[in-house]
Order: C-alpha cells, then sequence, then structure tokens
C-alpha cells in the first residue's frame, strides 16, 4: 500500500478547509436559512456551526485513531474489506455528486449574473481544464494555492461589510420570534453549506504535525467559518425586509450589485470573480478526495488518469439539469442524502473504531 | 519542455478563448440613461419613455423615444424596434412615473428593474406631477443632458434634506414591509426648468399623499433622515417692518431624536418622538440676539412653531397611511402580542403622537 506522506504544514490544514468550506453554496445560504427560521438565522448559522465542531471532533477521534491513514484504508480496517470497499464506493459517489452539485451551481450563477449566451459547455470545459490540472499537482499544490487565495475572503467580508449603511437592524428583532424548532431546522440548512470539512478524515495523513495542532486548526477554521456565515447572514437579514429576503435567493450577489464605487461600477462582477475561486476550490478539493478513493479502490497508482476521467463524468452530469427548479431540486435532494455522509456513517465508523481499541495497530 | 507543455495550453486558452457569447459592443447599444412612465391617455396602457445620450461632434445630446405597451418590457422591445438598436439599462440613472401611474401598484412597474442582472439597481426614483414624456422632452436651458439634470436635482434634493436618501434598491426593503413605508422625490415641470416639488407618500406600492417641500424637510427632521444641509425659514414675529424681519433663517447644526412607541391594550400606540434641536442662525435682520432673554424668547417660538408644523405634518402622513418613521417596524420588533393582533394598517390611524422638540441655538454666524 502506497505510504501517505505528512507533506503539507498544519497552517494550511486550516486554509484549506476554510476555503473548501466557503464555496458556491454560502451565496445562497443566507435565503436558504431565512426561507425556515425567518429573522432568527443568524443563530441557526450558530448552531450549525457548533454542530460542525462536534462532527469535527467525532472525524478526529477516528483520524487520530489511524493518524497514517486515509477514510478509504480506515473504512477497510475497520469494517473489513467487503463492507470498507461498499462503504468507499458510497463515499466517492458521495465525493463525486458534490463536485457535480458545485458544478451546477456555478454554471447556473454565471448563466444568471454574467454570460447568458455562453453556452455551459465552455464554462465547464475551462472550469474543469483548470481544476482537474490543480488536482494532478497533488495535494501540495492544491493546499499552498488555498493558502493563497484565503486572503480574497476578508477581501468578500469588507465588500459586505459596505451594506450596512443601508441596514435596517430592526429587521432582526424579535430575537427568538420564529420558535426553538424553526432555528433548529434552520441549522440543517447551515450545514449543508458548510460541508467540506468532513474532508478532514480524507486528508489527515497528509498533514504534519501532532493531532492536537490539526484539532487546533480545524476548530479554528470552523470558527471562522461559522463567524463569516454569521456575519454575511445577519447582513442580508438587516439589508432586505422580510417580504423582500423571499424573493431574492442569491442574497449575496444582489446586495453587492448595489453598491458603486468610483473606479468600479459593478461591484458585483468583482465578488462574483473572487467567489469562482472559491467554487473552484470546492470542486478541486472533492475531486481530489473521489480520485484518490478511486484509486485506492482500484489499488492502482495512476492517479494522474483517474483525475480527468472523474472530472469527464462530473461535466456530463453536471450539464444534465436545464433550468433553475430543477437544478434547485436537485441540491436539495442531495443536501438530504450528504447528512448521512457528514454525520451518520462517520458515527458508525467512530464506534467500530472505539470497539476496536485495542487492534488498533491494524 | 514536456513540464511546460500544459501551462502554455492554458495561456493559450485563457488568451485566444476570451468568450464571443457574452461579447456587446458599445456601437450596438443605445444606454438608456433616464426611463419615463406615463399612462396612455388612448387605451389605458403604458407610456414608456427613455432618453438615450447621442454623442455628436463632441456634443452630447439626449433624444427621448416613446411607446405604447402593455408592460414595461413589452413597451421597451417596442421602442428597440423603431430604434433599431438593443437598449441597455445597465447606466440607467433615474426612473420618472407619473402621478396617476405612481397610485396604482409600481411595483408591477419595477419588477424589470429587480429581475434583470445587468439593469441597474442605484437608479434614483421620482414622481411628476405632470406628464413624464412632456417632462423628459422640457428643453433645458444650458443643459443638454436631462437625465443628468434630473439626477443632480434628485442628489440636490436629498443633500438639503427636502427627500430622503433613495434609489431603487433601497425602497424596495421598505417596499415590502408591513411596517414601514418609503417617500420619493415629487418633480413638477416647469417651461424651461424642472422643479422639486416636495415627497411623494406611499403607503406600500401606492402613493396616497404629498408633502410640499418645508413640510418634507420638517418630515426628514422627525423621521431623523435629514441630509448634510438643512435649512429652515420660521416666521417668529408679526408686527416688524419690513415684512423680512418677521422671519428667521436657521440650519440644524445637530439633531437627536428618540423614538418611544407603546402599544395600549385599546389597539391604540401611544408614540412619543423627543427631539433635541441644535440650530445655528443664517439671517435674522432683527439683531436682537446679544440679550439672554430675547434668545429664550427666540427658542421658545421656534420650538412652539416647530412642534405645531410637526403635528400638522404628522396628521397629513397619517391621513395618507403612510408609516415612514416605522412605527409598525418598532411594533413589531418590541411588541409582538399587539403586532399579532392587529393589522398594521388599518390600525396606524390610531398611532397617537406627542412631540416634545427642544430647541437650542448654538451659534450666531459672526454677528449677534
Amino acid at each position: 500500500m502506497r505510504k501517505n506522506q505528512a507533506i503539507v504544514p498544519p497552517y494550511q490544514l486550516f486554509t484549506f478547509m476554510v476555503v473548501t468550506q466557503m464555496g458556491a453554496r454560502g451565496l445562497s445560504l443566507p435565503f436558504n436559512v431565512f426561507t425556515v427560521s425567518g429573522s432568527d438565522g443568524w443563530i441557526s448559522v450558530i448552531l450549525s456551526g457548533l454542530f460542525i465542531q462536534s462532527n469535527i471532533f467525532l472525524l478526529w477521534f477516528i483520524c487520530r485513531k489511524y493518524p497514517t491513514n486515509t477514510l478509504f484504508e480506515i473504512t477497510k480496517k475497520l469494517l473489513g474489506k467487503i463492507v470498507g470497499n461498499f462503504l468507499n464506493t458510497s463515499y466517492i459517489a458521495f465525493f463525486i455528486t458534490t463536485a457535480i452539485t458545485t458544478l451546477v451551481i456555478y454554471t447556473s450563477l454565471l448563466k444568471e449574473w454574467i454570460l447568458p449566451y455562453t453556452p455551459n459547455w465552455i464554462l465547464l470545459l475551462l472550469f474543469i481544464f483548470i481544476c482537474s490540472y490543480l488536482v494532478r499537482g497533488g495535494i501540495k499544490s492544491i493546499a499552498s494555492l488555498y493558502s493563497i487565495l484565503f486572503p480574497l475572503n476578508i477581501l468578500m467580508v469588507i465588500f459586505l461589510a459596505i451594506a450596512h449603511k443601508n441596514a435596517h437592524y430592526l429587521f432582526v428583532l424579535p430575537i427568538g420570534n420564529e420558535g426553538l424548532e424553526a432555528i433548529v431546522l434552520g441549522a440543517k440548512e447551515g450545514i449543508y453549506a458548510m460541508t467540506g470539512y468532513e474532508l478532514l478524515i480524507v486528508i489527515y495523513p497528509f498533514i504534519q504535525g501532532q493531532a492536537k495542532d490539526k484539532l487546533k486548526m480545524m476548530t479554528l477554521s470552523n470558527i471562522f467559518v461559522t463567524t463569516v456565515y454569521t456575519f454575511v447572514t445577519f447582513t442580508s437579514i438587516v439589508y432586505f425586509s422580510p417580504q423582500e429576503f423571499l424573493l431574492v435567493p442569491e442574497p449575496v450577489l444582489y446586495m453587492i450589485k448595489e453598491f458603486t464605487f468610483i473606479m468600479i461600477e459593478r461591484v458585483d462582477l468583482f465578488f462574483l470573480c473572487f467567489v469562482i475561486f472559491f467554487v473552484g476550490a470546492t470542486y478541486s478539493s472533492y475531486l481530489y478526495a473521489s480520485s484518490i478513493g478511486l484509486a485506492s479502490l482500484m489499488n492502482t497508482k495512476k492517479i494522474e488518469w483517474i483525475i480527468p476521467l472523474v472530472a469527464a463524468t462530473t461535466v456530463v452530469v453536471g450539464s444534465i439539469p436545464k433550468n433553475d427548479q430543477s437544478i434547485q431540486e436537485w441540491v436539495k435532494l442531495f443536501s438530504n442524502i450528504s447528512f448521512l455522509f457528514i454525520f451518520v456513517f462517520p458515527v458508525i465508523l467512530f464506534m467500530f473504531s472505539f470497539f476496536r481499541k485495542n487492534h488498533a495497530g491494524g | 519542455m514536456r513540464r511546460n507543455r500544459i501551462p502554455c495550453l492554458f495561456i493559450c486558452i485563457i488568451v485566444f478563448c476570451t468568450g464571443c457569447w457574452d461579447q456587446t459592443f458599445l456601437k450596438d447599444q443605445s444606454l438608456i440613461t433616464a426611463i419615463g412612465f406615463d399612462k396612455s391617455e388612448e387605451n389605458g396602457q403604458l407610456l414608456m419613455s427613455v432618453a438615450i445620450p447621442i454623442i455628436d461632434k463632441e456634443k452630447i445630446n439626449e433624444l427621448v423615444y416613446s411607446h405604447v405597451g402593455t408592460s414595461a418590457r413589452n413597451a421597451r422591445r417596442s421602442i428597440e424596434r423603431s430604434t433599431q438598436k438593443t437598449l441597455d439599462p445597465s447606466r440607467n440613472r433615474v426612473i420618472i412615473l407619473s402621478e396617476d401611474l405612481a397610485k396604482q401598484d409600481i411595483y408591477s412597474l419595477l419588477d424589470k428593474f429587480y429581475r434583470d442582472p445587468r439593469s441597474s439597481l442605484i437608479a434614483k426614483i421620482a414622481v411628476s406631477e405632470g406628464n413624464v414624456n412632456e417632462l423628459l422632452t422640457i428643453p433645458l436651458t444650458n443643459q443638454p443632458e436631462i437625465s443628468q439634470f434630473i439626477t443632480e436635482l434628485i442628489e440636490g434634493v436629498e443633500r438639503e434634506s427636502l427627500a430622503p436618501v433613495q434609489n431603487l434598491q433601497i425602497i424596495c426593503p421598505l417596499m415590502f414591509d408591513p411596517g414601514h413605508d418609503f417617500s420619493v422625490p415629487l418633480l413638477r415641470p416647469g417651461k424651461n426648468t424642472i422643479d422639486s416639488a416636495g415627497l411623494a407618500l406611499f403607503d406600500g406600492t401606492k402613493m396616497t399623499g404629498k408633502l410640499d417641500s418645508n413640510e418634507a424637510m420638517v418630515y426628514l427632521m422627525l423621521a431623523d433622515e435629514l441630509g448634510k444641509i438643512t435649512s429652515i425659514t420660521q416666521k417668529v414675529h408679526d408686527e416688524k417692518t419690513p415684512d423680512q424681519n418677521n422671519y428667521i433663517t436657521f440650519r440644524i447644526n445637530e439633531l437627536s431624536r428618540k423614538l418611544h412607541v407603546e402599544p395600549k391594550d385599546n389597539g391604540e400606540v401611544a408614540t412619543t418622538l423627543d427631539l433635541h434641536v441644535k440650530i445655528a442662525v443664517s439671517e435674522y435682520p432683527v439683531d436682537e440676539l446679544q440679550e439672554e432673554e430675547k434668545i429664550d424668547e427666540l427658542t421658545s417660538t421656534i420650538s412652539e412653531n416647530l412642534t405645531t408644523y410637526s403635528e400638522n405634518i404628522l396628521d397629513k402622513i397619517q391621513a395618507a397611511n403612510f408609516d415612514g418613521l416605522g412605527i409598525g417596524r418598532h411594533v413589531y420588533a418590541h411588541h409582538q402580542d399587539f403586532w399579532k393582533n392587529y393589522k398594521w394598517k388599518e390600525i396606524y390611524q390610531n398611532v397617537q403622537f406627542t412631540v416634545n422638540m427642544e430647541v437650542e441655538i448654538v451659534e450666531f454666524g459672526i454677528i449677534n
């Protein structure tokens, strides 16, 4: 079996997670949360952050037991070859589907906001060319590129802060108006938008440093992402009135569409350019995860050939949905399934790893 | 060499595949700079007018095209057919509605501007007392661009606290908010110019009332939305001659407003407005500002006048069912039970306003 080398410095685990988690779904996160928990949406986002933190602990406990193995090797060790491979296959399918979802959101965003006449396949091809090239460079190139992309986040937050000049802060009051149930259900929407942290279990062995440092980095990245998303949601809530909000499925871009500077007339276009970096990053991370999964499943080292294959699959499937309605249905359906992979399966793995204490060495 | 092949390929892709699908040439486009809507006299359909700048030998002229249509989009298509160019709304600066249209639902007219990703959300909105098509075709002295004239007029009006700062996006949350309403400037076509005629008040999406310029200024003071400069002239004496000596003009230097909303069991809402106004005298020909007694007398006259005036204005905006102060939003935020029991716009008439005005003269200019 291939030896997993720890080649990525720990701080890049932080940037990797932040950049992967902040993706296309963040743009509609405030809307998705708002439709469920109304003006208390920002509390829901904090709640989802807390849930994710517990989830991170869970993943970290599993990883700590097998510090040199990726998810695909851990499953086999814990559940045996047949069940393990079955689980691996479904995880690969999950990662590929996440990549496809990202692609679908990416094309529909671009088509709606800037390039209405450009054919889909051009957008998709350009996108996957770059992304697969990045992924071929391996985890080290991916992680270092993400650490360069990370500062753009701060720029995006600054853009959003401008929205506060037209804010009506009374829109968040009364706090807790929608009731506890709505807030908790809203948190579910928040979690889907923040997925990406589950890749920890795939990239864990490549990160240098002690287990404790890695947990610290994961916690930091979760705090960062939760803070930014809470800010984004809060800003959207105070910017749009509750009735208007329901009409705006991409509140973040819509808010920014109103800003103008002396030099830049349409800030939303610039913002969208930055967002595409993050969408690309989300896609690349999942492409990477599914490719090494497939390589391990097929017991081959020729990952260079698997990457374009997976990328091509995502493009073919990703160009199927044709209208906004079907895209939204697709995303919704997929969001529900992803709960299985980010939470239920890790719990099962955790329990097995707990009982197999003595055989930890494998 | 082999290693560089892929990066080279990417550079080529980026350079040669810049995308020809979404290019728009300026020569094929007509930028719209102002849009006007009237109710057509013939069949009650929409009459849309657009101002398009034509650049001709270092001079910019704006031409106004208009066409009747069933909807805004439909009328635009007709204009495009008659001008043989694609109209581009991305640089639009102002949208003007005629008064009779504004009294209907304005959202149905504006929907297309919110829906189109290219349209400019920073365009100002205004209501015209007269025909909008005529307003856009007024031959202005020394200003060939009507859109620029109107935009600057509206910006000036906002700076001088005659209208709140607004654009398409700023009014949108309030249009949908049951507990807060918006107002836009009212324009009056003159002979060779356009004047501001105060504020058009909206109840939800329908225009229901007007304030004149003086009332608008005091209303903005009550709403705590003053612009950079607020200059108010008031009659403070009756007996002085010549008549100018009866008046004082002052600027508002500083305003602190406290809004207190207290719903009662019987469905009334007691609203207290505590205003502390610091003013600077800019014109007062009587020149008696050296004695403390006289100053006290003057401040109490001013604050009494302002209070009565404010109460009249509050009656007026209540009559228009216009909740520009956002009282409803306060009730929603702090008194949820009360809000649920009543339909806000039906009980808005029951709001009891109390105005406590405190005026302080802080500057006299360089003479007393």
